[in-house]
């Protein structure tokens, strides 16, 4: 998907940006497969594949890796600010565990806007919701957008 | 009537927060345009008080207060302190995540401040659970956070049983760690507070509630 | 107060490299539902202001190293997840460009919540490329906690 650029002029305060994911196992195992290392992970709990494995830590189903869930509202970010923008710090707090399947609403609100050094910074508030009302990632991101 | 915020963390002290304490001041401006009351809040960071920082000259650029407290861990749950001094922190390790309710409550009696156990409905880290052990020395405690932004409605109707039950005044804190949180829940207090000394007299003796419908 | 291995704050590790090869760029994008032609498409990447494909931000958060942070020896908890991250993006990372990872544990300290008690074991990771330019850093937080398993 190419996105209309969007500038630094076109975002105001409180302007909100959402998509939604759905956490399948398929695309679980596609992380876990994109570096072949984490394989390690695995043999240590299996929290991230099996049933099994989530139950020996306490959890129902398993669950997603934390750093998956970072990178599935980063994307939320990079479409936002696509193709020249950049992504200049993402930071998350992981509250609850995000399960396998849970149906996830991804939003980015804008909290803050400033020129600094002639760069166009946007403050983001994000956070992944489940469809249980709950907030398993909450967090800030600092992008930059052209000014002009 | 003045409508504060007691419970916020901020970048500056608190590990787990992600807003300044001026994004905070930003987000209330938004707040008040759109119609909710807020006129301040009051930075209670984990386990931890600078009493050197002050907050005064941004918070008048924005025509708001900003105050400070801390959030400390106790036996029975974190608790809100107001009114801290230099003795108090040299007194307590506030790293410390055992302290005494009641040792914290009498230090603060001699100081002039105020203790608030935090989020009284939450597992855990909540009063609640403690009372229901008789862990809880009831006498020490005046008001508790029944509305609590970061607890779920089942917990904050339990922190409002014991309010109801024991009789304690209740306040109101977004507990907020990102901007858009600010203010969700404040206190409602009658009396004018323009500082930590006004803070705490009016805890201690005016007629103040949790407020809510603070919702976007 | 917590029971661990000091020495270990501070030491500095390589855990290793990796290269951000179309493949690894391509099953990550897979992975997130990720369709942006600036890390896909290469004819589009090369009409862009990168002049190639680019990889997305956070690849490097997907890359697990062999080598491990020295074990701080936390005598609590029976289990730990990752409680929180920080990225910081400098540079973009080119396809084809060799990443390398230098990491240490900075802290360690104990607090209460829902859960009860946890103690947090924070690390920070800087990440690297093939010309020695700081590409991203990282500090990730552990909670180590009691957990009820089966």
């Amino acid at each position: 998907m190419v996105n209309k650029q969007l500038l630094f002029s076109d975002i105001e305060l409180g302007q909100e940006f959402s998509d939604t994911y759905i956490a399948s196992a398929e695309k679980v195992q596609q992380f876990l497969d994109a570096n072949r290392t984490l394989e390690r992970t695995e043999i240590e709990d299996g929290r991230f594949t099996s049933k099994e494995g989530a139950s020996t830590l306490g959890l129902e189903k398993p669950i997603l890796p934390g750093v998956m869930s970072m990178s599935i509202i980063s994307k939320l970010i990079t479409d936002i600010i696509a193709p020249n923008g950049k992504l200049h710090k993402l930071d998350a707090s992981f509250r609850r565990p995000v399960f396998h399947n849970d149906s996830l609403s991804l939003s980015a609100l804008v909290v803050d806007t400033v020129i600094e050094e002639d760069k166009g910074i946007i403050k983001l508030d994000v956070a992944l919701e489940n469809d249980r009302g709950e907030k398993p990632l909450q967090g800030t991101a600092v992008v930059e957008l052209p000014i002009k | 009537m003045i409508y504060l915020d007691l419970h916020a963390h901020s970048t500056d002290a608190s590990d787990d927060a992600g807003a300044t304490v001026e994004g905070y001041l930003k987000w209330c401006m938004v707040r008040k345009n759109k119609g909710h009351n807020i006129d301040g809040f009051v930075l209670t960071e984990h386990r931890s008080f600078d009493h050197k920082i002050s907050y005064d000259s941004i918070a008048d650029k924005y025509g708001l207060l900003v105050l400070k407290g801390a959030e400390l861990e106790t036996d029975i749950g974190h608790m809100l302190v107001y009114g801290l001094d230099k003795k108090f922190v040299n007194h307590f390790d506030l790293s410390d995540v055992h302290l005494s309710h009641a040792d914290l409550i009498n230090a603060l009696n001699d100081i002039g401040g105020f203790a608030v156990p935090a989020h009284a409905g939450r597992p855990s880290i909540g009063m609640s659970e403690y009372i229901d052990n008789n862990l809880v020395e009831i006498e020490k405690i005046i008001a508790v956070e029944a509305l609590n932004g970061g607890s779920n409605n089942e917990e904050n109707a339990r922190a409002q049983l014991i309010a109801d039950k024991y009789n304690f005044k209740t306040v109101g804190g977004s507990d907020a760690h990102f901007v858009s949180s600010i203010g969700k829940c404040v206190t409602l207090f009658k009396s004018v507070i323009k500082n930590e000394e006004d803070l705490v007299n009016a805890l201690k003796n005016d007629d103040y509630s949790a407020y809510a419908g603070q919702n976007d | 107060m917590i029971d661990y291995n000091d020495k270990v704050i501070g030491k500095k590790i390589e855990f290793g490299s990796f290269v951000a090869t179309k493949d690894l760029i391509e099953a990550y994008c897979l992975s997130v539902n990720e369709t942006n032609p600036l890390y896909l498409d290469e004819s589009y990447a090369k009409k862009s202001a990168y002049g190639k494909l680019i990889a997305p931000p956070l690849i490097f958060v997907s890359v697990q190293f062999d080598t491990e942070l020295p074990d701080p020896e936390i005598n609590f908890g029976n289990a730990r997840f990752l409680a929180g991250q920080k990225i910081e993006s400098f540079i973009p990372i080119f396809v084809g460009d060799t990443i390398r990872a230098i990491g240490s544990i900075t802290e360690v300290y104990e607090k209460t919540g829902r859960t009860g008690t946890m103690v947090f074991v924070v690390n920070e990771t800087e990440y690297i490329n093939q010309n020695d330019l700081l590409v991203a850093t990282r500090e990730s937080s552990m909670v180590h906690r009691e957990v009820d398993g089966e």
